[in-house]
């Protein structure tokens, strides 16, 4: 709710007594002088209203009560208006999801020390899934708001509907933007941590590799015969490197998923500050503008990113499989 | 209704806080968000021509639809106004009006109302709303009932910076120039009068403040202005502008553009300045009319709320501009080459991350890039080096001039026309009445040089500008002004030109310091005399304001320019409230020079307005405009 700051004066009231005095003006023109007198000031309006209305269909002839009431019935209304609400609500999940998983995400940074909430991290990895296909399936419900409704709808709404979905798409893109940073934040501290805690996770893996594969190095520097100490430490540092392995594989689908959301929402987000946002313009030359002026140079950019993930996820499962 | 009540602590402070600054841009940003989130739902916003302007100097459609706004239009019909009949329905949408209550604008309302197309309607008007008009709408509105609320919400001018507004209105050219009626159509001086008097009053309102008024004795518009703004807030409605005695005193200045017809005539140097002068600001849009740029790019928004360089860089001299556009162009290179670079995961996760930043930032640069070069073609092809140096001469009251050797100069420029590197018609024109303002006394020299323009075939070419530079005396001369443009009567003053002159000139382009800059100084001294710039009220009133700003200089200052304010001026008073804020002076680390000598007394705060933005071309227009009509400048 906005705080207004200047001077304001409220003139409903009076307002809606010179609308009263109207009225019983019009009732009483309209041969119901008796209605008229008992309607006190606080009548309310919609019996008025609905009384009006059915006077004016009896009686005919006045333009003015020709039309019916403007309250829309629920089956008029347009059917963006019930797909916003329902995704605004969705976003609303979605954005409690996301504090959750900062929470979950801060409880499997703390972790380590307490093998009782060792059970976080598969949460972890079922919420940032749900997370994931919600954008996933967001990001087509906004698309679906542009699209004309079948019935052919009216005309007018083509131009509303566009607003709606660009304000949708801008809010969605916010959220995407925000679950990205939380990811990273995460995966960079996961790591940092594991770095602290067991050493460098990278060169266990490498050791490991090492060992497996030429089966000098490290192995058969070390005394003949491994200690139960090193034996766990072999089979932890296995572990380590499936947990990072099958990270690192859930980190690219993960940016690759987001970067697809994310192509298509930066179609429909107005960036603030550009001729596209100015409200002067009119819509239709809006539409047209901005064809010619989104270039292909952002899309241009992500194909390609999305190219090279592909490559270095083939890479990735290659090298480790 | 209205009374913000929620909110809490940090709120309230910020609110009083941007009243107490008297920050508009503030003031009218709540306004409008108030109006549009009154209610919950996906909304309309119906506004008429100058609520558009005032709205889209604010907000962009992307923070409107923040705010369920999810459709605008004009009341009017906007550009086709014949195509009213394409208005189509909304049901669906509650209707937000925010429109200035004028007859015109209450006939479409009342039609809107009996013929609605939204499903309901909240009306704000920006200024009061006469009894007659609400019971107008009243009556449309009682068959159907849809009126959810009527309010005022005083956003009758347009907010361009903290602490510069614009009173948006069609003919303010006649302020300058009475002939001007014949390019302005119907509106009549009267009119403009009329539109100004609310702008003001409703800032008045907005600030939640009544100041005591002045204005310049010398100018028929200003003490007209004067007159009815006083009629307004002290008489007929002193009721609704009563706010009790205020702490802070403050006082309103109405000033006349005559006052110092200089400002708006000479090259500018500083960004925006430059822009407006060179290129033309339209509502926070530049035109970037030059081959040199794609066609795409040439329109472009220059707004310091979106617009991180401009905000920085606005009242920066061409020179450190191109710097720091070459900064900013390498500093980008260099993110792009990185950006480009994905090698690894961790470049792809920074990839997608940066991803967004980094194409607005390449608009950014894109944008600077073309407007500076959009500014040196305008630049060499004017000659504007050479020129903008003569007009400096001419205009600042510190250098040593004499009337002929100024002459000679110009007359070699002027009989240099017919040569190969001709200066501009317009630069011409301005130089000789730059010339005129500065040795009016010596009119046989100033008749002699308008005669070599007319020489060079200027009338047939241009009559506008022609009897822009025949008339600027008329309109401006020593007579009809009344501050001391040139310091030539006050030795003081003169000395203190010498010292500034001395002193802080590191840049022959930007020496120039407008008049504004000394009238503020002398308003916060007290200096200001009451004969040139007297007070309006009764006899008593007069009598007593004297007496209380002459013990206590006023601690909040609106001036208020009729014929139009220029952004030098609006620098020049940010410099000015930069150097209030902190007394010390140390802080913002801008060029300000005024002032300099001794203890600065209390510090005073400062909002400027005008009727409209000034560059050299709209001057020349207004000054210039009705020529072929044969008629003579007033």
């Amino acid at each position: 709710m906005s705080v207004v700051i200047g001077q304001t004066r409220n003139l409903t009231q009076q307002f809606v007594r010179y609308r009263n005095d109207a009225k019983r003006a019009r009732l009483s023109e309209l041969g119901e002088p008796g209605r008229a007198a008992a309607d006190d000031d606080r009548a309310t309006a919609k019996l008025l209203g609905a009384a009006l209305a059915r006077s004016s269909e009896g009686g005919g002839g006045d333009v003015e009560l020709g039309r019916p009431s403007q309250t829309i019935p629920a089956a008029y209304a347009p059917r963006w208006i019930t797909a916003s609400e329902n995704i605004k609500s969705e976003m609303t999940v979605v954005r409690e999801r996301l504090g959750k998983l900062k929470e979950l995400h801060a409880k499997a940074l703390l972790v380590s020390f307490d093998d009782a909430s060792s059970g976080v991290g598969p949460r972890v990895e079922a919420l940032t899934h749900e997370i994931q296909l919600a954008f996933r399936r967001l990001d087509g419900e906004v698309r679906g708001i542009a699209a004309a409704p079948p019935g052919g709808g009216r005309d007018g709404d083509a131009e509303v509907r566009l607003q709606v979905q660009r304000q949708l798409a801008q809010a969605l893109f916010k959220l995407t933007v925000e679950f990205r940073k939380e990811e990273t934040r995460f995966l960079n501290k996961m790591e940092a941590q594991k770095g602290y805690e067991q050493g460098s996770s990278l060169a266990l893996a490498e050791g490991e590799r090492g060992g497996s594969g030429g089966g000098a190095g490290e192995g058969a520097a070390a005394e003949p015969g491994f200690t139960q100490a090193q034996v766990q430490k072999v089979s932890q540092a296995e572990a380590m490197i499936e947990e990072r392995e099958t990270e690192i594989r859930k980190v690219v689908e993960t940016i690759t998923e987001l970067a697809q959301v994310m192509r298509d929402l930066s179609t429909l987000v107005v960036e603030q500050g550009t001729l596209l946002d100015r409200i002067e313009e009119g819509t239709k030359e809006l539409v047209k503008a901005e064809e010619t002026q989104r270039s292909g140079r952002a899309l241009r950019c992500i194909a390609l990113l999305l190219v090279l993930i592909v490559v270095f996820l083939i890479a990735t499962i290659v090298r480790h499989a | 209704m209205a009374a913000p009540v929620r909110g809490g602590n940090a709120m309230e402070k910020e609110r009083s806080a941007a009243l107490a600054s008297m920050d508009v841009v503030k003031i009218v940003r709540a306004y409008i968000a108030a109006a549009v989130d009154e209610q919950a739902g996906y909304k309309a916003l119906l506004l008429d021509r100058e609520t558009m302007r005032i709205v889209s100097t604010l907000f962009g459609r992307s923070e409107l639809a923040d705010h369920g706004v999810v459709h605008i239009e004009r009341l009017d019909g906007g550009a086709a106004p014949g195509d009213a009949a394409a208005a189509r329905e909304h049901v669906e949408l509650k209707g937000v009006v925010l429109v200035r209550p004028t007859r015109e604008n209450v006939t479409l309302l009342k039609r809107e109302l009996r013929q609605p197309r939204f499903q309901s309607y909240h009306l704000f008007f920006t200024h009061l709303v006469p009894q007659m008009y609400l019971q107008d709408m009243a009556e449309a509105d009682a068959a159907k009932e849809l009126v959810q609320g009527v309010q005022e919400y005083y956003a009758d001018f347009m907010a361009l910076d903290t602490h510069h507004f614009v009173v948006p209105v069609a003919g303010a050219e006649l302020l300058i120039n009475p002939r001007a009626i014949a390019t302005t159509g119907t509106a009549t001086e009267y009119e403009v009068i009329d539109r100004l008097v609310q702008g003001l009053s409703g800032l008045f309102l907005a600030l939640r403040r009544r100041p005591v008024i002045r204005y310049q004795q010398n100018s028929e518009s200003a003490r007209r202005l004067a007159e009815s703004l006083y009629s307004l807030t002290y008489k007929q409605q002193v009721g609704v502008f009563d706010f009790g005695s205020h702490r802070t005193s403050p006082v309103v200045l109405l000033l006349d553009r005559r006052d110092d017809p200089i400002t708006p005539l000479l090259t500018q140097w500083t960004y925006q300045a430059m822009i407006h002068e060179l290129l033309g600001i339209r509502d926070g849009t530049v035109l970037l009319d030059t081959a040199k740029v794609p066609e795409e790019y040439r329109e472009v928004v220059l707004e310091a709320a979106s617009d991180e360089f401009f905000a920085r860089h606005r009242y920066s001299n061409y020179g450190e501009v191109g710097l720091a556009v070459k900064e900013a162009v390498e500093k980008f290179s260099a993110t792009s080459a990185q950006h480009r670079q994905v090698t690894s995961l961790e470049d792809m996760r920074r990839f997608v991350m940066e991803h967004s930043d980094f194409s607005r930032a390449q608009g950014v640069v894109t944008k600077h890039v073309n407007v500076m070069s959009a500014l040196s073609e305008r630049v060499l092809a004017r000659r504007l080096m050479d020129v903008s140096s003569i007009e400096q001469d001419l205009a600042n009251p510190a250098a040593t001039l004499s009337a002929a050797s100024s002459y000679d100069t110009l007359a070699d420029l002027l009989r240099a026309q017919q040569g190969t590197r001709p200066l501009a018609d317009k630069d011409a024109a301005r130089l000789v009445m730059l010339y005129a303002l500065r040795f009016e006394a010596e009119a046989q020299r100033v008749r002699s040089l308008l005669d070599m323009l007319e020489g060079c075939g200027l009338r047939q070419r241009n009559p506008g500008l022609m009897a822009a530079a025949e008339g600027i005396l008329r309109y401006a001369g020593a007579e009809k002004r009344a501050g001391d443009l040139y310091s030539g009567g006050n030795i003081l003053l003169k000395a203190r030109n010498l010292v500034k002159g001395l002193q802080g000139v590191d840049n022959v382009y930007t020496q120039h310091s407008p008049l504004l800059a000394e009238t503020l100084g002398a308003l916060r001294d007290g200096s200001l005399g009451t004969q040139p710039y007297p007070y309006m009220g009764t006899t008593d009133e007069q009598m007593a304001w004297a007496a209380a700003f002459k013990a206590r200089p006023p601690s909040e200052a609106i001036v208020f320019i009729a014929g139009g304010s220029t952004y030098e001026e609006a620098k020049a008073v940010a410099e000015w409230n930069a150097k209030q804020g902190s007394s010390g002076g140390g802080g913002g680390g801008g060029a300000g020079q005024a002032g300099g000598l001794g203890a600065p007394p209390a510090p005073m705060r400062v909002l400027l307005g005008g009727s409209g933005i000034l560059n050299t071309d709209a001057m020349l227009a207004a000054l210039g405009a009705g020529a072929s009509s044969g008629a003579d400048l007033r």
